[in-house]
């Protein structure tokens, strides 16, 4: 690149060579050869950055993206699910003069919207009046039958999303209506934290609008729509969960309104009013911002064939116990059909014309309609009028002869069952590809929210971009990067914060009991899979150490031993090291390598990782930022992304040095940041429990065999313990039985002890019996039971040898049997605490069915 | 059909038992169990007993006009016991004006609309969760749609082909058996028949509901004891105009008089089960269903 560069001449071209939107297409970024003004501040034409400057700057913003991701694209990056959610640091800009045609039009488009689903599940008046043809309501698989006159007056729409385009033209384009539980708003949020941060001056100078209000103007609306009936009531966010794509996006919203982010087997209809299960009992609820479809909504009334759902979920609504946003029933407005037929119905019920067109898009039901389209039937692909998504669109030049006469025919039949959806072509914006500037197809989602008086639309977005244009549809998911939009101003941004709300006051609390149980399985099962994994990277970087260097042929045994510990019985080593193969040592590294990264072993740490990640993951709303932080990194993918390092034990050692700083880290934030509320206690409960189980099996298979040389061994548990420090502080370097016994079982000041853990587990026993009012007096006792039988014994007593038939060495009876007892009564406590407060999943079932005979 | 056109007094007994296994700990229902009111049938009383007794119940009207109730046991138990017990006095309804429409002038008035009653008519047209339309049902059902029959002739005819080429075989289906499965292997219940009946209809175009209700369990002596009366019963009903709808039993080849009693209707069975519901726990479940309908003076 030269240094001064022509500017006035080219600017483009030789700015962005790489840049190229085709002549069909509405460019976003240059016009008559220049860059529209609204990019101008952004893309370095104002103050004129060379081609080299500009390079720099947008590759610093990338890699600084990369660095500080934000919470749902973060690490998670490495994952299928999440890889689309990519960031593009260049935002799509729109203009103010722009945006206010784009922001009415959506504006209207809601607003009629709403009246048209108000009135086909009230009086049908615009049915009546053959406004609305019967084949749209009637026809509809959407419309939803039980909510006809169970809410009158009430509106539907809280939260509205348009998939929009902008054709050759510059006019705007629907491609599709979101009504039902549009996701996206917190993916925008998100993006917009990112960039603004990465942007930080271009987005000061440029005066962009904020976001913040937006939802501070939902949060308010559903808050007020509630019966506030106690101000311990909750209103919750309902997600499909952690199947689907979105899922990170709820848990973001969620947090970001201050709702509970919720699953439908969290909550629960009694007595006609829904509530939370918690730890602590039922916790009534007040609002639903739901993003489940309508049919996954009431098992009893709506999709009888299913048990998924809340179960009377409608009945709640029509006693106005529950507001529903949106309400049940929405989805029906989103079918293609009715964004169709918009165009007439805005004309007849609002009396003005449609502000925002739907992009081409026909419903074949009226005759008239019908014979045009058959005119010229191969240039449209067919959707179903009453399903959602593009994907399924029937196009002619996919089929053979015969499957295109038997569409014709099903067209013929029933004309009113499609919409006939002439292709688009989006408009083209600049996206940082690699390290240069170039031009993809973009589809924007636009969302509006409902006030006290009508609807707000938010100015900003989600941009979705593709290479290709068929990769850009109108789903939210199409697409391979998202792009935060930017709306300017003329105005002063005034700053909103979401953190105060004006009108209500907070009650002060100390409890956390309204913790959803299920939340409390995951955090109990996420501390039991950090301390295992802990204890697992610990044990296997010790064998790392030991067995990357030069190996002692009279040690071989004693290694073996350590390896075969690791894993057990599910590993492929034999107990004993055999007498008959001198490949020993390949073998033992072997063992360890695919300890650590076989997937498909019951027992390996990659399982362990994904055991984290799994409760981590579906959690997450719980987890600080910091903490979640770490546990995402505790990805093979990430710390070890090439594949042959896999296969290297000298690289397994930085690896789990990695594993186990992480993990402390992440002990480390819990113990300190952590409230000790209900949910630590079941994260502590779990992590005691779990090392005291660790600490038994080590010393059960390293310990218990006697009769081989001790040294080398105790060193090698000490260190796994990570105790080796107190032992060589109190014991130099005297490494016996006796006093390792001491240190790891009995030694109550020493945090990796046996006892240790007991005691912990006896004190959150007694919270929980104060915060829960659950009585575990029984099981308190019970563990302390197993204490004071550790009392009786001293370390002497227990390291000594007996020889036995069972086995050709002698054996530590005394200490197999006691570690024994104590892995009984632990296995008590844990199925009692599975049984009382963790048991999530009860079934729930259709009734069977007295037929007609 | 029906000879005694005078108008009979009923006294219908439903009693629905589920036994569990294992206690049930929670369950949501909804019934639709109580007798219609209707210009050929009087509804005396209605009362229902559900054992134990249930912490909520709603009884309301449904968007077809059907009484229906959502109620919740939200206490352990073994069993649910549903008493349904009603005094009807049931009349034969008058279609006497029926046969001079014709099948085109119906079918296009579902299209255009001219009464209130042909646009209400038209919701039951479409295709329903049980029920979807096909070409297969057309074709079983227009050689009984000859030009030269008047509408009522065809409904009729089509009636009896059913009642006569389908066998009556219980417990050969289930709940969620399509309509076109019946077709095929030409048998099954009370439901299956109306359900194809309906599917049939709507097929050609024409406005068909789902109609339950009961049978006079002991016929006067000599009568035939017809069949489905041990349990609740179902039928079809076609919109034929002006008069209104036309009840069509294909099960018993009958066009239902005063020895049918109507309880609720719907696009489909699913709109009128008369007992559905969603439970947690309860094991396996042991259903027992007993009808008593019988006239009393």
């Amino acid at each position: 690149m030269p240094n001064q560069p022509h500017l006035d001449e080219h600017p483009i071209s030789e700015l962005y060579p790489a840049y190229r939107c085709p002549a069909t297409s509405y460019d976003e970024l240059i016009s008559g050869g220049q860059v529209r003004p609204h990019y101008q501040g952004l893309l370095g034409i104002e103050p004129r950055l060379d081609g080299g400057e500009l390079y720099l700057r947008w590759q610093s913003v990338k890699r600084s993206l990369r660095e500080n991701p934000s919470a749902s694209t973060g690490q998670l990056m490495k994952t299928d699910a999440s890889r689309i959610w990519e960031l593009d640091p260049i935002p799509f800009v729109i203009s103010e003069s722009q945006w206010s045609g784009l922001s009415k039009g959506i504006e209207q488009r809601v607003r009629l919207l709403d009246l048209l689903i108000q009135d086909v599940y009230g009086e049908q008046k615009y049915l009546r009046q053959g406004l609305i043809p019967p084949e749209l309501v009637f026809g509809s698989k959407s419309f939803v039958r039980p909510m006809q006159h169970a809410v009158p007056g009430e509106r539907f729409i809280y939260l509205y999303a348009a998939q929009i385009i902008r054709n050759l033209s510059g006019d705007w384009m629907v491609l599709a209506d979101r009504t039902q539980g549009p996701s996206g708003g917190g993916l925008a949020v998100e993006n917009r934290l990112a960039i603004s941060r990465v942007l930080e001056r271009d987005f000061r100078d440029m005066k962009v609008m904020r976001l913040a209000s937006f939802f501070a103007g939902l949060r308010d609306q559903l808050n007020a729509s509630g019966v506030r009936r106690s101000k311990t009531s909750r209103n919750v966010l309902l997600s499909p969960g952690i199947a689907s794509r979105t899922f990170f996006e709820d848990a973001y919203l969620a947090r970001y309104l201050g709702y509970t982010l919720t699953q439908t087997s969290d909550l629960t209809v009694r007595g006609g009013d829904v509530y939370l299960k918690t730890l602590g009992g039922l916790v009534s609820v007040e609002s639903i911002l739901r993003r489940i479809p309508d049919t996954d909504c009431d098992p009893l009334e709506i999709n009888t064939q299913s048990s998924l759902g809340i179960a009377g979920l409608c009945q709640a609504v029509r006693d106005k116990q529950v507001r529903i946003a949106n309400q049940l029933g929405s989805g029906w407005a989103e079918c293609p059909a009715v964004t169709a037929l918009l165009p007439q119905l805005c004309k007849a019920i609002l009396n003005e014309d449609l502000i925002l067109q739907n992009s081409p898009m026909y419903w074949c039901g009226a005759p008239e309609v019908l014979e045009e389209v058959l005119k010229d039937v191969e240039r449209y692909s067919f959707r179903d009028s009453f399903t959602r998504h593009s994907s399924s669109d029937w196009e002619f030049y996919k089929s053979n002869e015969l499957e295109r006469a038997r569409f014709r025919e099903e067209l013929k039949a029933r004309p009113w069952s499609f919409v006939a959806v002439e292709p688009n072509r989006p408009s083209y914006s600049p996206v940082w590809n690699g390290n240069r500037v170039v031009a993809w197809p973009t589809v924007l989602r636009v969302f509006a929210a409902s006030t006290r008086t009508g609807f707000d639309v938010m100015p900003g977005g989600i941009a979705r971009v593709a290479d290709q244009e068929d990769r850009v549809s109108e789903s939210l998911i199409g697409g391979q990067m998202s792009k935060d939009v930017w709306v300017l101003t003329s105005n002063k941004v005034r700053p909103v914060t979401l953190l105060t709300s004006p009108r209500t006051s907070t009650e002060v609390r100390r409890s956390g009991m309204d913790l959803p149980s299920r939340v409390a399985e995951h955090l109990f099962w996420l501390g039991r899979s950090t301390e295992r994994a802990e204890g697992m990277a610990r044990h296997a970087r010790l064998c790392v150490s030991q067995l990357a260097g030069e190996v002692e042929p009279e040690l071989l045994d004693f290694h073996w031993q350590v390896v075969y510990a690791l894993s057990s019985g599910d590993g492929t080593l034999t107990e004993t090291l055999p007498q008959d193969t001198d490949s020993h040592l390949e073998e033992m590294r072997k063992e360890v390598l695919q300890f650590l990264f076989a997937s498909n072993r019951a027992m390996s740490l990659s399982g362990a990782l994904m055991g984290i990640r799994n409760n981590s993951e579906i959690i997450r709303d719980r987890l600080s930022f910091d903490s979640w932080q770490l546990l995402s990194k505790l990805d093979l993918n990430y710390l070890i992304p090439w594949p042959e390092r896999r296969e290297r034990l000298g690289d397994a050692g930085v690896f789990l040095n990695q594993v186990t700083t992480l993990l402390s880290a992440f002990a480390g934030l819990v113990s300190e940041n952590m409230t000790r509320g209900p949910g630590w206690l079941f994260l502590e409960l779990g992590r005691r429990i779990e090392r005291a189980f660790g600490l038994i099996r080590l010393q059960e298979l390293l310990l218990v065999p006697g009769g081989r040389p001790i040294s080398a061994l105790v060193e090698s548990i000490l260190e796994i313990c990570d105790s080796s420090m107190t032992y060589r502080y109190r014991y130099l370097m005297n490494f016996e039985v006796a006093p390792t016994l001491d240190l790891l079982l009995l030694d109550q000041a020493n945090p990796r002890s046996v006892m240790f853990q007991l005691m912990k587990i006896i004190e959150h026993l007694e919270s929980l019996t104060s915060v829960s009012k659950m009585d575990v007096t029984k099981q308190r006792r019970s563990i302390m039971d197993a204490r004071g039988m550790m009392r009786l014994f001293d370390a002497d007593s227990l390291s000594v040898e007996v020889e036995t038939s069972e086995t050709s060495f002698p054996q530590r009876l005394h200490l197999k049997s006691l570690l024994h007892q104590l892995e009984t009564h632990l296995n008590e406590l844990v199925d009692f605490l599975s049984q009382r407060f963790l048991t999530h999943t009860v079934s729930v079932r259709q009734l069977e069915d007295a037929a007609n005979q | 059909m029906s000879m005694a056109s005078s108008p009979v007094r009923y006294r219908i007994a439903h009693r629905t038992e589920y036994h569990y296994s294992t206690p049930a700990l929670l369950c949501h229902n909804h019934l639709r169990l109580a007798p219609r009111t209707l210009p050929y049938q009087v509804v005396e009383s209605n009362h229902i007993e559900i054992e134990p007794k249930p912490t909520i119940r709603r009884p309301r009207t449904d968007r077809f006009g059907n009484t229906t109730e959502f109620f919740s046991i939200e206490s352990q138990h073994n069993s649910m016991i549903v008493i349904s017990e009603s005094t009807v006095v049931r009349s034969v309804p008058d279609f006497s004006d029926v046969r001079t429409s014709s099948f085109e002038q119906i079918r296009s008035r579902l299209r255009q609309p001219i009464t209130e009653e042909d646009r209400i008519a038209q919701e039951f047209c479409f295709d329903s969760r049980y029920i979807k339309a096909g070409t297969a049902f057309a074709d079983y059902a227009r050689s009984s749609f000859s030009k030269h029959r008047s509408l009522y002739e065809c409904l009729v005819e089509l009636n009896t082909r059913i009642f006569k080429e389908f066998k009556y075989v219980p417990n050969s289906t289930h709940v969620s058996t399509t309509p076109l499965h019946v077709l095929k292997t030409r048998q099954g219940v009370c439901q299956d028949f109306a359900h194809l009946m309906i599917a049939c209809l709507r097929s050609l175009g024409l406005a068909a509901r789902y109609v339950s209700g009961y049978l006079l369990t002991h016929p006067a002596p000599g009568r035939p004891k017809l069949v489905g009366s041990d349990a609740s019963h179902a039928w079809a009903s076609v919109y034929v105009g002006d008069s209104g709808w036309l009840d069509l039993d294909p099960t018993n080849n009958v066009c239902p008089g005063n020895e049918h009693i109507t309880t609720a209707w719907g696009a489909d069975y699913a709109d009128v089960a008369p007992i559905g519901g969603l439970l947690i726990g309860g094991g396996i479940t042991t259903l027992k269903v007993g009808v008593d309908v019988s006239p009393i003076p």
